[in-house]
């Protein structure tokens, strides 16, 4: 506070003294009003700033909340849309991959014969095929390493006056090949097939319509859906085994004056 | 055959598909017993008639001459007292893939591949031709012979020792009384001799080293194989040589597609029927079959000794990267030297053997002679490879002259006899004024001297 002036007589300077500090206590009051009015209209203008910043900088975030959410959104759908195609492209690779083994199963039991154009027609590329078949089967037999184009099997007897069938053991075959046949030559060279129809890994027994009993095998084959010999059968299917096994009343011996 | 029963020791269907298994061996076939071995011999052969008889649509065709031969020389099986008498088991553990697993044994019942599940073809006889060409049968015996007789060599090991015993017991010895593989008698005593005498009655060629003398064995003079032969397939090799060339004519012109093919299917059907006459003409009855199925059982344990690192060939420090180098390493050992061509005779004997009894067999027809050259196969694989190694291995011209100028006259064989007026008769012939053959090797056959 400012100190009051000194004048030369004490009443007047009294008098002035108070008027001045009336005064000065006005103009302050009216200071620190308008200081007041000041302050606090700051105070709200700081506040209002402080309130819009806040308002917005929600507003901002709930933007980029938002925008984040979105973008997420976005990248989620487009991750599974990804996910799908590498799905599907990795089912249709496997498909093929599948389908490709399966194909190529067969030729690499028998190389495929391929040459230039030339005048055998299916009778003779059969006969071909089946030297190479026969061939490779001789070489495995050998116990050359690598070339196994043959399989085992075994001749069934089946029910009573009906067919025999061939049953076919497990090795080399993964699975059978829907559309492959069997194909057996007896020994006149009529052949007969049977469908092997069942796809899953063998043993499976192939019934054989019209294989009696009686007749002897000559060559077993499997073949493709185009008649392509694949394997060759070896070894105890070519038997007439089962009449051997079949329980019956033994034959009564020959009468000793039968012989003479 | 032995090598076969190392397959069937880690491969008892002999059906594994391909990847082939790894080319590893079980040295447990030098781990069973002679007898064991010599039994399995006998079941094999007691057996053939389901490989001759049901395999490949070829019933009627004599994979032996006759079938009628397997059952007359084969061991009876008689009252089940004795265990090998059961069916001719040999009792040989079969399917055990891991070698440190197997271990020898009689094994009951019987194993997948034995007694009949899988009757066993075996090679031809050419197979034990070009594999004695190698000269390892000297180089082994001599083996035998330095082990038994002293310590020149080094110590062998227990395996080693095996080896040796088996060795000695199945092909340096009589065999047993009645047995399949007893060629040798007071009649023919010395068994190379044998060999070299069915060499020259089917296949009408020698070998191209002379007969080595062994301690004991009878002292050759000239050609002793060759005596009271009668007749003996003198022609093979020149149809053989003729029926290679036209092969490889076949193949250079496969492709073709225009211009003139010199292939000449009817000239290729022609020899492949005239081979299998005359190889069919000496199996009449059997022939040769007892003695093919002996002495490729030879070759076979032989080979097996050197395809790979077994016992022997680690003993005597001979490891190598293929059975020519170890065998070339044994013959080191005891001052003997095998062919310069051991490397191509070994590649060539599987390939050769299979062939040859296709051709006997009387497989290719008309219709199918061109898988031999024009179709993709394995059997043109085979084929061609046998041509390469035939002339690496022998020195017999088979791709130069199969290129000719048309009109020009075939290509002759340096060893075909010359050509004759049937006007004018030449002297008498015979076995014994037969030339012999250099079959490549450029050293006169061995008159036994």
């Amino acid at each position: 506070m400012t100190p009051a002036p000194r004048t030369r007589s004490d009443g007047s300077a009294n008098i002035a003294q108070e008027r001045m500090l009336k005064k000065l206590t006005d103009e302050l009051g009216g200071l620190m009003k308008g200081v007041q009015s000041s302050t606090s209209e700051l105070v709200n203008a700081v506040t209002a700033l402080a309130d819009r910043v806040l308002r917005e900088s929600e507003e901002a975030r709930e933007l980029v909340r938002e925008d984040r959410a979105e973008f997420y959104r976005v990248l989620r759908e487009e991750n599974a849309l990804v996910r799908e195609a590498a799905a599907e492209a990795a089912e249709r690779h496997s498909r093929e991959a599948l389908a490709a083994l399966q194909d190529r199963r067969p030729d690499a039991a028998l190389p495929m014969i391929t040459s230039v154009a030339d005048e055998y027609d299916a009778t003779e590329r059969l006969e071909q095929r089946e030297l190479v078949l026969s061939y490779m089967a001789w070489l495995t037999l050998l116990g050359r390493a690598g070339v196994a184009s043959v399989f085992l099997a075994q001749r069934m007897g089946g029910a009573k006056g009906g067919s025999d069938g061939i049953q076919i053991y497990a090795a080399p075959f993964e699975q059978m090949v829907y559309g492959w046949t069997l194909v057996v030559t007896l020994d006149g060279g009529k052949a007969l097939t049977g469908s092997v129809t069942k796809t899953e890994r063998p043993p499976v027994v192939v019934p054989v319509p019209y294989l009696r009993p009686e007749t002897q095998i000559r060559r077993l084959e499997i073949c493709d859906e185009r008649g392509n010999p694949l394997y060759l059968g070896i070894v105890t299917a070519v038997q007439v085994q089962h009449r051997q096994s079949e329980p019956g009343p033994l034959e009564a011996a020959r009468a000793y004056d039968e012989d003479r | 055959m032995f090598r076969t029963l190392e397959r069937l020791l880690r491969d008892p269907n002999l059906n594994s598909p391909p990847p082939p298994p790894a080319p590893t061996y079980n040295p447990g076939v030098f781990k069973i017993h002679p007898y064991q071995l010599s039994q399995w011999l006998e079941q094999v052969w007691g057996f053939a008639y389901a490989a001759s008889a049901t395999f490949a649509g070829h019933s009627d065709t004599p994979f032996l001459g006759d079938p009628k031969i397997v059952p007359a020389l084969a061991l009876p099986t008689g009252p089940q007292l004795n265990p090998f008498d059961a069916g001719l088991a040999s009792g040989i553990p079969q399917g055990k893939t891991l070698p440190g697993v197997w271990q020898p044994g009689f094994d009951e019942p019987f194993a997948p591949a034995e007694n009949p599940q899988l009757a066993l073809p075996w090679e031809h006889l050419m197979y034990a031709y070009v594999l004695e060409s190698t000269g390892m049968v000297e180089i082994f015996a001599e083996i035998v012979r330095r082990f038994a007789v002293g310590e020149t060599l080094e110590t062998p090991s227990v395996p080693t020792q095996t080896w040796l015993r088996s060795t000695e017991e199945l092909f340096f010895r009589d065999p047993p009384l009645f047995h399949l593989t007893g060629l040798t008698s007071l009649l023919r005593p010395d068994a190379q001799v044998a060999r070299r005498n069915a060499y020259w009655r089917l296949l009408g060629m020698d070998l191209p080293h002379a007969v080595r003398a062994r301690p004991g064995s009878p002292h050759h003079t000239g050609q002793p194989w060759k005596q009271d032969v009668g007749i003996a397939n003198l022609r093979f090799h020149e149809l053989w040589l003729d029926l290679l060339r036209s092969i490889w004519t076949g193949y250079e012109n496969a492709m073709n597609t225009s211009g003139p093919n010199p292939t000449d299917p009817g000239y290729i059907y022609e020899l492949c029927w005239y081979i299998q006459d005359m190889l069919q003409m000496r199996r009449q009855g059997g022939n040769l079959a007892r003695d093919e199925f002996v002495h490729i059982s030879t070759m076979s344990w032989f080979h097996l000794t050197v395809e790979r690192d077994t016992p022997i060939v680690v003993d005597l420090r001979a490891m190598g990267t293929d059975p020519a180098d170890r065998l070339a390493k044994l013959g080191e050992r005891v001052g003997i030297r095998p062919s310069p061509r051991a490397r191509e005779l070994f590649e060539i004997a599987d390939l050769v053997s299979a062939f040859v009894r296709f051709l006997e067999l009387g497989y290719f027809k008309p219709a199918n002679v061109n898988t031999m050259y024009a179709l993709n196969s394995t059997l043109r694989t085979d084929v061609l490879r046998i041509i390469d190694l035939w002339e690496m291995a022998t020195g017999d011209s088979i791709k130069a002259d199969a290129v000719r100028l048309s009109g020009q006259q075939r290509p002759r064989d340096q060893h075909a006899p010359p050509p004759r007026s049937l006007s004018v008769p030449s002297g008498p012939t015979g076995p014994t004024r037969a030339p012999a053959h250099h079959n490549g090797s450029g050293a006169p056959v061995g008159s036994g001297r």
